[in-house]
């Protein structure tokens, strides 16, 4: 065998590798999205995107039009983005949220802040996934209260000026047929660039900046174990908030479930037990990020406390006993006792998981 | 034809190194399912219990990191497999897994004992190096699901979390927390088998392993003994953590 021949071999090999590899795009060749990278800030864990929704610039651009998109409720009067303002962490500054004339939910709007690093959704984690969390809110009665069927087919057929929704979904997803479940992946995509990392706090973890004394003083009591020792095993005069909050990944959450003492029982929300049938899980409520938390009043499940001094409080006296409660609320031993300047250097250095790049971020802002 | 011969030569030796790497992928498993007693009885977490000073007891979370996974052969030589699992007893079982690879079961592979080590090895007990894992790593900051220990950068080994009834027929409302954390507090258990057992590659194999959450209370002996109603918050390595772990690895048995 010649080196020609050699080569004819190697040319015809690459050419049927090619064919091969280029095999599944037969036909189909007008579309081509952008995929999007996202950058996972510093001291952050990855993300988990599911492999059957990879970002994409036009997806992100689409999922934030159906974000701010009215035409997902019944009446067109609200969007996700009417219950889970920007300046509010993306939650809802009241108690309870309006959904279409004006009926209330019974549940304080969650935030929406690197939910791409949550591992489940609503206050009793039903939703495991993000797209399955979108895909509530737009039926249920006391929120958009329209069916999928109906945003599917007003978004394919109804007129909103200059946006042509099936043209986005072809750039987005290869396919101008509307679906619902192209709608959730849409929103998904856009919710998880909805990223927050440029607190105070996560520019002095960098080294750019130093938290005040005041504020330091804060962060040492959010990370110590509370109580008198002499009363409490184990106790450091701390505020003990890391036990469910913790600062590993920066989410300041542990993702799990709590009963934090807010009610002796349970009848009017209980809570996880929902979810899994598990007595133990009874007045259990998933725990917040406390990202940007000095801006997601009010606070809790049901949005009872109106300022972060109401929630010290109600950690300070310990919560009410229950037969689920956390044992790390000190219920029995009288609270964390912390004084007043101990307080008020806890909400120091809660202001300074403020972040207002995101917030105020246009990016997340209504397109329309 | 010298051509012929060489090109023939190297897709037949591509083959060979593909396929045997392929191979080498398919390790042997073992899977211990782990479950939960109390003197001996079957129970689950959130079933009321009494302890050895005649405390109402209620067991509300468990869950410990079991890590290296190993077998010893009839050779008395150990393999490791390596692993690293959270072992949650959500209700009375949990499960963890260990995969030894192909290399490390040639030669003898009949075993008669199983190690397996509660805690997080020293060289991987950093939670700030960890937030690089993704989330179905045990050791991720959603896979610890809160078993770090943010102020010393490092994991609880242990979570036994509960209430009890000071009282004899009080409520059952007095806390007790066990978080034992901190690379002395590491500790090794070897169960051995009533029959040699053996594992090839590709195989898997089952242990049946019991923990008995009222020795890791009571201890094997009086001087060894927990008063639940005195542990607070044990935390790190305290003297009632420390002998928590102790206890603890005298607690398991295997079938």
């Amino acid at each position: 065998m010649t080196p020609q021949i050699v080569s004819k071999y190697l040319i015809l090999s690459a050419f049927a590798f090619s064919s091969i590899a280029s095999g599944c795009d037969c036909g189909n060749n007008t579309w081509e999205a952008t995929p999007y990278y996202i950058e996972i800030p510093a001291f952050f864990p990855p993300m988990d995107i599911p492999a059957d929704n990879p970002m994409t610039v036009e997806g992100i651009k689409l999922g934030r039009l159906l974000f701010w998109e009215t035409a997902l409720s019944l009446d067109h009067s609200i969007s996700c983005g009417s219950c889970h303002a920007p300046s509010s962490n993306f939650s809802d500054p009241n108690q309870f949220s309006s959904g279409v004339n004006g009926t209330l939910g019974d549940r304080n709007a969650s935030v929406i802040c690197n939910l791409g690093w949550s591992s489940s959704f609503f206050w009793d984690g039903r939703a495991m996934t993000l797209e399955d969390q979108i895909r509530t809110p737009v039926e249920h009665p006391l929120e958009m209260n329209v069916s999928w069927e109906v945003v599917v087919e007003r978004l394919m057929n109804d007129d909103f000026g200059e946006l042509d929704y099936p043209q986005l979904f072809f750039d987005a997803f290869g396919d101008e047929n509307i679906t619902e479940d192209l709608s959730v992946k849409a929103i998904a995509q856009f919710i998880r660039t909805m990223i927050s990392a440029d607190s105070k706090f996560d520019r002095a973890r960098r080294g750019e900046t130093e938290l005040t004394a005041q504020e330091f003083f804060g962060y040492e009591l959010f990370l110590k174990e509370g109580g008198d020792p002499e009363v409490t095993t184990g106790g450091q005069f701390g505020a003990d908030c890391f036990h469910c909050h913790g600062e590993a990944g920066l989410q300041f959450s542990d993702y799990l479930f709590h009963n934090n003492g807010l009610d002796p029982s349970f009848e009017d929300d209980p809570g996880r037990v929902n979810v899994t049938g598990f007595v133990l899980d009874s007045g259990l409520f998933k725990t917040p990020t406390l990202r940007n938390v000095a801006v997601s009043a009010p606070y809790m499940h049901d949005g009872r406390f109106t300022s972060l001094e109401e929630v010290i409080e109600h950690y300070n006296s310990g919560g009410v006993s229950s037969s689920t409660i956390d044992p790390f609320m000190k219920y029995t031993t009288g609270g964390l006792e912390l004084a007043p300047q101990q307080k008020d250097a806890l909400i120091a250095f809660l202001h300074a998981l403020t972040d207002t790049t995101f917030i105020q971020n246009p990016n997340f802002l209504n397109p329309h | 034809m010298k051509y012929h011969f060489l090109l023939y030569s190297l897709a037949s030796i591509l083959i060979i190194l593909f396929s045997s790497c392929n191979k080498d992928t398919e390790p042997g498993i073992v899977v211990l399912n782990a479950e939960l007693s109390w003197s001996g009885e079957a129970i689950s977490i959130g079933d009321t219990v009494t302890d050895y000073l005649g405390h109402d007891v209620r067991p509300e979370k468990l869950s410990c990191y079991l890590s290296n996974i190993s077998l010893r052969n009839v050779s008395g030589e150990w393999i490791n497999s390596e692993s690293i699992s959270r072992l949650d007893f959500i209700t009375n079982s949990a499960t963890a897994n260990g995969e030894f690879s192909q290399k490390s079961l040639r030669g003898c592979n009949e075993f008669n004992a199983l190690r397996f080590d509660v805690g997080v090895p020293s060289e991987m007990n950093t939670v700030s190096l960890n937030t690089s894992l993704s989330s179905d790593n045990p050791l991720s900051v959603a896979g610890a699901a809160g078993m770090t220990w943010d102020m010393m950068d490092s994991y609880f080994f242990v979570k036994c979390e509960g209430k009890l009834a000071e009282n004899d027929g009080g409520v059952i409302e007095t806390p007790f927390i066990f978080h034992p954390a901190s690379n002395s507090l590491y500790r090794s258990i070897t169960l051995e088998l009533d029959e040699s057992i053996g594992l090839n590659k590709e195989e898997t194999i089952e242990f049946m392993i019991y923990l008995d959450l009222s020795i890791a209370i009571e201890g094997p002996s009086t001087g060894d003994s927990i008063d639940l109603s005195e542990v607070g918050h044990s935390m790190g390595p305290v003297p009632n953590a420390i002998q928590f772990v102790d206890n603890f690895s005298t607690s398991w048995t295997i079938k």
